[in-house]
C-alpha cells in the first residue's frame, strides 16, 4: 500500500470519527441535557457557540505558534499549517459571530450591542479576514510567507483581550470560568465538553484537507516550474 | 423555538459551505496535477523519440 492510499484512509476514518461524534453530540444536546431553567430551550445554542468559539482560538494559536516556527526556520510546512488553521479559525470565528447575536437577540432582544466581548469578537474575525487578504494579494512567496506570519503572530493579541474581555469590562456577556470554576450542571457541563471535543476533531479534520490542498498548489507550481524548464 | 433552529441551520450550513468549499479547490488542483504531469509525460516521450 503506497503512502498516499494510507493517507487517503487515514483522512477517510478520521471524518467519518468526527461525523460520529457529532451525531453523539446533537443526540446530547438536543434530547439528553436538561434545559436551562431561566433562558429555556434558546440556551441550547451555547454548546456550538462556546464548541466553535473554542475552536477559534485554539486554530489562531496555532497560527501564533507556527508562524513563530516559519520565521525562524524559514520551512514553507510551517507556513501552510498557520495559513490554513487561520482559514478555518476565520470560519469558526464566523459561525461564533452568527450564533452570538441569534442567542443574543433571543435574551437581550437585540441583534447586536458594541459591548467588549462582541466588540472585541468582530475585530478579531476582521483582523484574520486581512490575514487571508494578505496572503491572497501578495504573488511572491516568501514575503507573502513573511508578511502573514508577522501579521498571525500580532493578530494574536486579540485572543486573549477577546477571552479577558467579559472579565476586564463586560457587564452583560455570560461568563463561563468564574470564582476558578465553571458555574455549570454537571450534564450540560459534559454536554459542553464534547461540544469542545467534536469541535476539535473538526478543526483537525479541516486542518488536513487544507493543509493537503496547499501542498497540492505547491507541487503544481514546482511541475509547472519544472514544465517551463523543459520547454525553453 | 426558532431561535435554536436559525442558530444550528446556519452553523451547519456554513460548516457544509466550507467543507465544500474544500472539496471543490481539491478537485480542481488534482485535476490540475494530473494535466501537467500530462504535458511532461508527453513532453518526455516526445523527448525520447527524438
Amino acid at each position: 500500500m503506497d503512502k498516499g492510499s494510507i493517507k487517503n484512509k487515514a483522512a477517510t476514518f478520521f471524518g467519518v470519527l468526527t461525523l460520529i461524534v457529532m451525531v453523539v453530540n446533537l443526540y446530547l444536546i438536543f434530547l439528553w441535557v436538561p434545559e436551562e431553567k431561566v433562558l429555556g430551550v434558546v440556551q441550547k445554542i451555547f454548546y456550538f457557540h462556546v464548541g466553535t468559539a473554542w475552536v477559534a482560538f485554539f486554530a489562531f494559536f496555532i497560527v501564533f505558534v507556527f508562524s513563530i516556527l516559519y520565521l525562524r526556520t524559514q520551512k514553507g510546512k510551517w507556513d501552510q499549517i498557520a495559513a490554513a488553521s487561520a482559514e478555518i479559525g476565520t470560519v469558526f470565528t464566523t459561525v461564533v459571530l452568527i450564533t452570538g447575536p441569534i442567542w443574543a437577540k433571543s435574551s437581550w432582544n437585540t441583534w447586536w450591542t458594541w459591548e467588549p466581548r462582541l466588540t472585541t469578537s468582530l475585530i478579531l474575525w476582521f483582523i484574520y479576514l486581512a490575514y487571508i487578504l494578505v496572503r491572497s494579494s501578495v504573488t511572491e512567496y516568501e514575503k507573502k510567507a513573511r508578511l502573514s506570519a508577522v501579521f498571525g503572530i500580532i493578530g494574536f493579541i486579540d485572543v486573549p483581550i477577546v477571552f479577558f474581555s467579559v472579565r476586564w469590562w463586560s457587564v452583560s456577556h455570560p461568563t463561563l470560568f468564574a470564582g476558578g470554576g465553571m458555574n455549570l450542571a454537571p450534564e450540560m457541563f459534559l454536554t459542553l465538553m464534547v461540544s469542545v471535543a467534536t469541535f476539535t476533531l473538526l478543526y483537525f479534520y479541516y486542518l488536513w484537507q487544507v493543509v493537503a490542498v496547499f501542498q497540492a498548489r505547491d507541487r503544481a507550481k514546482d511541475l509547472k516550474k519544472e514544465l517551463r524548464g523543459s520547454l525553453s | 423555538m426558532k431561535y435554536l433552529f436559525w442558530a444550528y441551520t446556519i452553523t451547519w450550513l456554513v460548516l457544509f459551505a466550507y467543507t465544500v468549499s474544500i472539496g471543490l479547490r481539491q478537485n480542481k488542483i488534482d485535476k490540475e496535477l494530473k494535466w501537467i504531469k500530462k504535458l511532461i509525460d508527453e513532453r518526455k516521450g516526445r523527448t525520447v523519440n527524438k
